[in-house]
């Protein structure tokens, strides 16, 4: 269990260092811009994308807030939700990435201090049970941090950017209706076969649709030139 | 001795409460990884027999379905069933997904033959999953040992050569229930063409033929035969005891002749063609009414459904038609089944189109799709809902009605518009933020944490454990009772090995030689008598040996104590005698 962590964790830090280092990061503004384009020219889906994707590097900007929940709203009533009450805007950390790491690589370094210093000298009792609770805290946060990169390796997110995404079964699965999805909804990807890729709702495989019409949430700079800003 | 010698530091519970700390959050995390529906919800097992009788030797079909809410679908176990042989064939997995539940099923089935005949009965069995348990129910599978001859079968030794039978997968069935019989046509003889079937007489039952006949060899008992099976599924349409069959098949037997003069012909043998006709026994279906208290919206679908309602669009403009289609799909009397009423909210022209029904006739039962579809035209903006769809049935492997119900689709209604692609801007709940003319954050969309704050985090961790566990090992030493006499007896050693003015007196040295023998034996002699201290020594398990030449040696060095310091320079040899009594108890304790 510990050396698959171990590997994973290596895996992670160097393929984003890989990234990091032959691509240029992209920049939340530009994606910002590019959902509010595509919310004015009611491109909903795209919208969600590239303005998901703009929440992961400034989750606390407000510009970026309002208008996911605009898009998000307004994909849920293409899909003919029409209750204030049924649109869900899915709640995220207001802290990027960087900013959990960082915090709880500083929480784990103070309390390793710490937690040394008063097994080599004296300190008070509160201070010791303090470096324990940042050690445990700190370590909490990168597991954590962790299991979401690997979740986002293994099943990525995507939006759907097409008004209607039907979901059908696999090849070798059994006859059954089709599962409709809209425009803006967030799924989770699975493996791809050929045009195909597999549709992961709530941690299971609900079927198989063409690739065409999801956008993963990585990828989503890819496409930022289509609404571009003159 | 380890009194005053704590075992268990007073750091050790911070230590342990980090690990233990560390280990719950490693093990909550695990289980955060789990996809939550992992657990299952509602587990159900159903075991379904082909055919309740076979002949000796003759296969039947055990199909056992596991259905959960989740994912965690248990395997299937058949338990051992004395005198069957048991194949395992094909398994095969179904899935739906429906108002927001998920529910999987797992169908095993497997090959039984007999060797002699009896009643086999296969026994109910637990299915787990979780703390959820399900059981199938207990069948019985007849195997009989006679053939027919009666009617039905043309002689020959062994065994007839032709017979045929009928056989029915159930002889009770709820109106309207499938019944599926089998015509089989069983031949060790060469026939020319294909066998006809009559069709079989089957008044009060409403007739669905399962495909072409199907043909292939089987072994009954000791004989195998060449079999022509056709498979027909009957539905009832009123109650009370229904007969099935006789059926009837007609066949042209190539049979030899003898020669009646043998050199004709070359003496080749001569055949000729003869026309049989066979009947079926014929066979009682008890068919019972549907019990009492059906759902208002049940119209006679008897079977295993499933209802799916897709709309073509969610949003249209004014004028524009939307499609709703209703999809009935399982098993049962399609043919028979009412489509379900579409309605909505708004008062708009509507148009209801044909049913259209797609059967199946591939396998043991018929199954299918039926598809109707109807169209609202709205005439005005704004919005409309397609009220949810009810759709009732019979489930006979339940034995009660069942009601699937669709959600309520609403649909928005646009102005009529020039009819450009896009649907124009989406409407929004409120104001837009501005575009941003001034550079926002990078970074990366991979949700990996940054490595240099990993290279922190993970070293911090690292190097706070390593001291834990070096810092941990250094307090076990210091605490080991044995590490500690060495470490005593080391140190005496040492201090005799010293020479010149720093060399211990004869005094000390006496001193030092009794600690070093507490310390190699762990008896406590302290103000003994010499005489006392070797004896208790030597009980302690000190060799005779040297406790005698401990004793020498201590009561020279004791009178050498008390002797005037001139004559001390003789007391050397007992120095040296007391260091080697020090080197050789700390070898016996290594």
């Amino acid at each position: 269990m510990r050396l698959a962590l171990f590997i994973v964790t290596a895996t992670l830090v160097v393929a984003g260092a890989a990234d990091a280092a032959t691509a240029p990061p992209p920049r939340a503004d530009v994606l910002y811009n590019a959902g509010t384009a595509a919310l004015d020219q009611g491109d909903v889906g795209p919208a969600v994308a590239f303005l998901t994707a703009a929440a992961r590097l400034e989750p606390r900007a407000r510009d970026i807030q309002i208008n996911l929940k605009q898009a998000t709203a307004a994909a849920a009533r293409a899909r003919g939700v029409e209750s204030q009450d049924e649109i869900e805007v899915p709640g995220e950390v207001p802290l990027s990435t960087a900013e959990i790491a960082w915090a709880g690589a500083i929480l784990l370094l103070v309390g390793a201090a710490l937690g040394i210093a008063s097994r080599v000298t004296r300190l008070p009792r509160t201070l010791a049970i303090a470096a324990v609770l940042a050690v445990a805290v700190g370590a909490a946060i990168h597991v954590w941090l962790l299991a979401r990169a690997h979740a986002e390796a293994v099943h990525p997110e995507a939006v759907v950017v097409v008004p209607q995404l039907a979901v059908e079964r696999g090849p070798d699965e059994p006859s059954r209706a089709p599962v409709v999805l809209g425009a803006g909804e967030r799924v989770r990807l699975g493996p791809t076969r050929g045009g195909q890729v597999e549709i992961r709702v709530a941690g299971a495989a609900i079927g198989w649709a063409p690739h065409e019409g999801l956008w993963r949430v990585q990828e989503t700079p890819r496409y930022t030139a289509r609404y571009a800003t003159p | 001795m380890v009194k005053g010698v704590p075992w268990i530091s007073v750091r050790a519970p911070s230590f342990l409460l980090a690990l233990a700390a560390a280990l719950a959050l490693l093990a909550a995390a695990a289980l955060a990884l789990l996809p939550s529906s992992a657990r299952a919800e509602q587990l159900t097992a159903e075991a379904e027999l082909d055919r309740q009788q076979v002949l000796v030797g003759e296969p039947a079909t055990l199909a056992i379905t596991i259905t959960a809410e989740g994912l965690d679908v248990p395997a299937i176990k058949l338990p051992l069933i004395a005198g069957l042989d048991v194949t395992a064939t094909e398994q095969s997995q179904g899935f739906s997904w429906m108002n927001g539940v998920i529910s999987r099923s797992v169908t095993s089935t497997f090959v039984l033959r007999a060797s002699t005949p009896g009643d086999y009965v296969i026994p109910s069995f637990l299915i787990r999953s979780g703390k959820k348990e399900a059981k199938t129910q207990q069948l019985v599978l007849h195997v009989r040992a006679t053939m027919p001859r009666s009617g039905g079968g043309l002689g020959g030794g062994g065994g007839p050569e032709l017979f045929a039978r009928l056989t029915l997968d159930r002889t009770r069935a709820y109106w309207n229930e499938g019944v599926t019989a089998r015509f089989t046509l069983y031949s060790r003889v060469r026939y020319e063409g294909a066998p006809a079937w009559d069709p079989p007489d089957a008044p009060g039952f409403w007739t669905e033929v399962l495909g072409p006949a199907r043909t292939g060899r089987i072994r009954v008992g000791d004989v195998e035969y060449d079999a022509t099976e056709m498979r027909v599924e009957y539905f009832p349409t009123r109650t009370g005891r229904l007969r099935i069959g006789p059926g009837r098949v007609h066949a042209q037997v190539v049979r030899q002749v003898p020669v009646p003069d043998p050199w004709s012909a070359l003496g080749m043998p001569e055949t000729q063609v003869q026309d049989i006709e066979l009947t079926t026994e014929q066979l009682a279906v008890d068919v019972a009414p549907l019990p009492k208290g059906a759902p208002s919206t049940f119209r006679g679908a008897v079977g295993s459904y499933d209802l799916d309602v897709t709309v073509d669009r969610a949003v249209v403009r004014a004028r524009e038609p939307v499609n709703v289609a209703t999809v009935l799909k399982g098993e049962g009397n399609l043919a028979a089944a009412s489509d379900p009423d579409v309605s909505s909210t708004l008062p708009s022209r509507r148009y209801a189109g044909a049913a259209s029904t797609g059967l199946d006739r591939s396998g043991l039962r018929l199954k299918g799709e039926r598809r109707r579809e109807t169209s609202f035209v709205p005439e005005r903006p704004g919005s409309f809902a397609i009220l949810p769809v009810r759709f009732s049935w019979f489930d006979p492997e339940q034995g009660r009605y069942r009601t699937q119900v669709s959600d309520t689709i609403t649909v928005r209604v646009l102005p009529p518009g020039s009819g450009s692609d896009t649907l124009g801007p989406a409407a929004l709940l409120g104001p837009v933020a501005p575009r941003r003319s001034h550079p926002g954050a990078g970074g990366s969309l991979a949700l990996v944490p940054p490595w240099p704050a990993d290279v922190v985090a993970w070293g911090s961790l690292l190097a706070y454990l390593g001291v834990l566990a070096g810092l941990g090992a250094r307090d076990r030493s210091l605490r080991d009772p044995r590490r500690k006499r060495e470490r005593e007896l080391d140190a005496i050693a040492r201090e005799l090995a010293r020479a010149g003015s720093a060399a211990p007196t004869p005094a000390r040295t006496a001193l030092l030689l009794r600690r070093a023998a507490e310390a190699r034996y762990v008896a406590d002699i302290e103000g003994l008598p010499v005489g006392d201290a070797a004896a208790r020594l030597t009980t302690a398990g000190m060799p005779a040996e040297d406790a005698a030449r401990w004793k020498e040696t201590l009561e020279r060095l004791e009178q050498l104590a008390y002797a005037p310091p001139d004559a001390r320079g003789a007391g050397g040899t007992a120095l040296q005698a007391a260091a080697e009594l020090v080197r050789r108890f700390r070898e016996g304790l290594a």
